[in-house]
């Protein structure tokens, strides 16, 4: 673990100061989705006149569309009428008021995953008189990217500063017309993440959405969009392994990545949000992401990894789009459904330079009720002389009432492609159990230990903290899933 | 409601009230509910996932009319390039079973085999628990359009404890007096308790008229039955064929499915197998040789909805010119389907810069004790093979020649009739002499 981490660390391990002020509270729009509403949230963002504009038109080319019916998630309707799309913090009258009444099973969680207790409170949505003082966090990180001119800060922060980097990005990779989620997010985005690392710039630090000030409230629409120029490296992680209190049932994200010539974008998520009541799956997040990035540039490279333990319904393809000759995307995935929750969950490796490379190893765990769909497309244009790629989709079955579901799609334009894909489903076999009892292991530590061996090709692509963490969480994750 | 769909509507109320209706009421009724399905369903569009990289617009702009009354001459001359030795021998020409150039020998007083539709009001009871049942033609207009029309084909059920040692070849040719032509083909074959059979569905194109194939053959097996059913699909290059096979595997019982695929312009072949008894095992092969603007679609399913199943699949496929392939392999394991043993594998050779592929391997798994594997590779031939047989003296043609060849005879070499298999390697010659490489 390097030192600034260490710093942050120690930070957070800390005794809170009192009197931190957080006087933002504001009224909320009333339900409902229409222009006045996007006029709306531009106008309390204080946008200038061209994000409105654009605002708009994805609005109206929103209502134009209707919601995907293909994945293999089943869901009753959405009601996008009677979603507020712009909500304040959540009051203090509104939070609880103690631990105590907290979902005690929550806390059993908190305390597997070993996070202090404060940070327990603040994760669970209670009242803490005592904030983060996350600005000395802040400061410390934020002194050290400023040396290297690497610009990160709220999405909305970046509108006002940086209006010529937004404008000419946003939506180059994932446009409002792309599908219904999209667009939907691009009409009411609440706020996100902007970095821009300058040309030649190895970006000190893996950056975080966790660390950055005002994190906790991006709302249910959020915005990223990163930008590596010219032989610059960057290292973002999306999200924590806790379990997330959240207001919102509704997710829908757009990220998008840029990668120019020699540049490097690796964009790490740990996702745990809310799965719903383990006994009937109700109230769970639906998590419909659209994460796409774009290899510009000759000899970019862009790597997608991901751990998807959370949310009731997850949709979610990061994809790349390889148009730079010799550029690299990868795709590294565990994703795990127990209890009731369900996953359509891919990549998309779309090829247009000559010599490019794309590696896809996704891992998809079902136990409980659970159903695990890995959906990928790999698509060799005829220009991409020699391209390559390599695919390779597992599936573990735990228990005879999940499902895991395989469907690849695969299009050759160019007869110097080539393609591999395998994909495979087996269960935890009762001769590695044996083995394992026999040996004094326990049956839960024996499948912990056969799922993470399953996991671990993804998990090594993890940086070192999340990886640990990772581990961690799907041992609690799974918790309970054999008989 | 299309134009074409209604002409086609048109002529199924002509025929209803004229030549079927001299048939047993049960049929005339599934042909009036398929003819209302195909209404209402239409025909597919790129729209629906199922028919996403299939154009059909070569078959839905004209409409096929049925055969004319006339029949073509042929002689037992034209049909000897396609015979195979040691085979009993059924020829259907244009839609119509040609008794006067089959040979049935003593096959009769072992097993039922007749045209399919003299089967329809003779057997009316035997072909009744499997009719429409097996295809179903609630969800595939093909299957409707093809329910509602059937014609002539082959019906063939061999009782219990019976093994038909020779072949039997069904030679299906298709040389209209008229351009765009349709043929409704329907096959059905039961097979018994512990018996065995050998079928060779053969369809053969004669001259360059465009016509319409559209097949559906429905293939029941019972315990412990074995099937092993070979199509061999050389249409000629004008032609449209669309096929549906549709088999029901009981318990310990045995199947294996060889699709050779050289002909027509456009093919849409849905292979699937339900695995709907313990113990049942499926094989599943296929090889495709397309060259020009050749489109063919392969779409299959194994569906093992009872525990202890097993199935393989090998789908392969040469594509050079501008063809292209779609090879749509499905498996799906039900939560009864324990201890399921299925893998499938589909290998592609891309040999010019223009011809396509799309591969869609796809596992729908409900239960868990099962292995289920799948792998997809798309590439051309190996530099470093072609290296090594060129160092050793071989040119280039030659080279790439054999290395096709054994491209192609993994898929030959799992046919065991020695007779077969030689009929299938001059095809597969005949074709890569064909082609530019």
């Amino acid at each position: 673990m390097n030192s600034d981490l260490q710093t942050i660390e120690k930070h957070i391990s800390q005794e809170y100061k009192y009197g931190f002020v957080t006087d933002i509270a504001q009224e909320t729009i009333p339900a409902g989705l229409d222009e006045q509403v996007v006029r709306l949230i531009s106008a309390k963002k204080n946008e200038p006149e061209w994000m409105t504009r654009w605002r708009l038109k994805a609005y109206r080319n929103w209502i134009k569309m209707t919601e995907p019916t293909w994945a293999k998630v089943k869901y009753s309707p959405i009601d996008y009428q009677a979603i507020s799309y712009y909500s304040a913090p959540i009051k203090d009258s509104k939070k609880l008021k103690s631990l105590d009444e907290v979902d005690p099973e929550i806390l059993r969680t908190y305390e597997k995953l070993g996070i202090p207790l404060e940070e327990q409170k603040w994760l669970a949505g209670v009242a803490v008189d005592a904030v983060f003082d996350s600005v000395s966090v802040a400061t410390t990180f934020k002194e050290q990217l400023n040396k290297h001119g690497v610009i990160f800060c709220p999405f909305s922060e970046a509108v006002q500063k940086h209006p010529e980097l937004i404008k000419k990005y946003l939506g180059s990779v994932v446009p409002y017309t792309d599908n219904f989620f999209a667009a939907l997010n691009s009409a009411v985005f609440s706020d996100g993440s902007f970095v821009y690392i300058p040309k030649g710039v190895r970006c000190p630090m893996e950056l975080s959405t966790y660390f950055r000030i005002n994190a906790a409230n991006t709302g249910q629409f959020e915005r990223t969009l990163i930008i590596a120029d010219e032989g610059s490296y960057v290292s973002y992680l999306e999200g924590c392994t806790a379990p997330m209190r959240d207001e919102n049932q509704l997710h829908a994200a757009v990220v998008e990545l840029i990668a120019h010539k020699d540049a490097t974008i690796k964009y790490s998520t740990v996702q745990n949000w809310y799965p719903g009541d383990p006994k009937t799956g109700k109230g769970g997040i639906f998590n419909f992401v659209t994460k796409r990035g774009i290899c510009k540039g000759d000899n970019s490279k862009i790597s997608w990894t991901q751990v998807e333990t959370g949310s009731a319904i997850t949709w979610k393809y990061p994809s790349v789009i390889l148009k730079g000759d010799h550029s690299i995307g990868e795709f590294y995935s565990v994703a795990l459904t127990n209890n009731y929750q369900q996953a359509d969950t891919g990549t998309k490796m779309i090829h247009i330079g000559k010599n490019t490379k794309s590696t896809i190893i996704s891992k998809g765990i079902s136990a409980g009720y659970g159903q695990n769909t890995y959906r990928g497309s790999v698509k060799i244009m005829k220009g991409a002389e020699n391209a390559r790629n390599y695919s390779q989709c597992d599936s573990l079955l735990i228990g005879d009432k999940c499902g895991a579901h395989t469907f690849p799609y695969i299009d050759v334009r160019n007869p110097t492609a080539r393609m591999e894909h395998e994909a495979s489903t087996s269960t935890i076999g009762e001769d590695q159990l044996f083995y394992s009892n026999q040996r004094g292991i326990s049956t839960e530590d024996a499948i912990s230990m056969i799922v993470n061996g399953f996991c671990k090709e993804v998990f090594k692509e993890l940086p070192m903290e999340f990886a640990v963490e990772a581990q961690k969480l799907m041992e609690v994750s799974l918790e309970g899933s054999v008989g | 409601m299309l134009k074409i769909v209604k002409q086609y509507a048109d002529e199924f109320r002509n025929l209803d009230n004229g030549h079927f209706s001299t048939e047993p009421v049960a049929i005339q009724n599934i042909r009036i509910s398929a003819m209302e399905r195909f209404t209402e369903l239409g025909f597919p569009n790129n729209k629906l996932e199922e028919w996403k990289n299939t154009n059909l617009d070569g078959l839905t702009k004209t409409l096929f009319k049925l055969p004319s009354g006339k029949q073509t001459q042929i002689t037992p001359e034209t049909i000897v390039p396609f015979s195979i030795e040691g085979t009993h021998r059924l020829v259907i020409l244009n839609g119509k079973y040609l008794p006067e150039l089959s040979n049935l020998d003593n096959l009769l007083t072992t097993i039922e085999i007749k045209n399919f539709s003299e089967a329809l009001t003779d057997d009316s009871s035997l072909l009744a628990p499997y009719l429409g049942k097996i295809a179903d033609y609630t969800n595939h207009p093909f299957v409707a359009l093809n329910t509602a029309f059937m014609d002539d084909g082959i019906f063939i059920h061999v009782p219990d404890n019976q093994i038909i040692e020779n072949p039997i070849h069904l030679l299906y040719i298709s040389s209209p007096t008229d351009e765009n032509t349709v043929f409704h083909l329907r096959n059905m074959i039961i097979v018994g308790v512990n018996s065995e059979i050998t079928i060779i569905e053969d369809y053969v194109g004669l001259d360059n008229k465009k016509y319409f194939t559209n097949v559906v053959t429905e293939m029941a097996v019972k315990e412990n039955g074995t099937i092993h059913h070979i199509k061999i699909q050389q249409e000629s290059a004008r032609a449209h064929h669309i096929s549906t096979l549709q088999v029901h595997l009981d318990s310990a019982s045995s199947v294996s499915l060889d699709s050779f695929i050289v002909g027509s312009s456009m093919t849409r072949n849905d292979i699937s197998a339900i695995l709907n008894g313990e113990g049942a095992d499926c094989k599943m092969n296929g090889l495709v040789l397309a060259k020009d603007s050749q489109h063919i679609d392969n779409h299959t399913i194994l569906d093992h909805a009872m525990p202890h199943g097993t199935s393989s699949e090998l789908f392969k496929g040469i594509y050079t010119g501008k063809a292209h392939g779609i090879f749509n392999g499905r498996i799906i394991v039900r939560k009864n389907a324990q201890k399921t043993d299925a893998r499938q594998t589909n290998k592609n050779l891309l040999l010019s810069d223009s011809a396509l592929v799309n591969s869609n391997p796809q596992l729908e798994i409900y239960a868990d004790d099962v292995k289920c594997t799948h792998g997809s590779t798309t590439g051309q031939l190996e530099e470093e093979a072609l290296f090594y047989l060129r160092s050793r003296g071989l040119d280039i043609r030659t080279a790439q020649a054999l290395l096709l060849h054994g491209f192609a005879d993994q898929i030959l070499n799992k046919i065991s009739n020695l007779a077969i298999k030689a009929y299938l390697q001059s095809i597969l010659s005949n074709w890569l002499s064909g082609i530019k490489t």
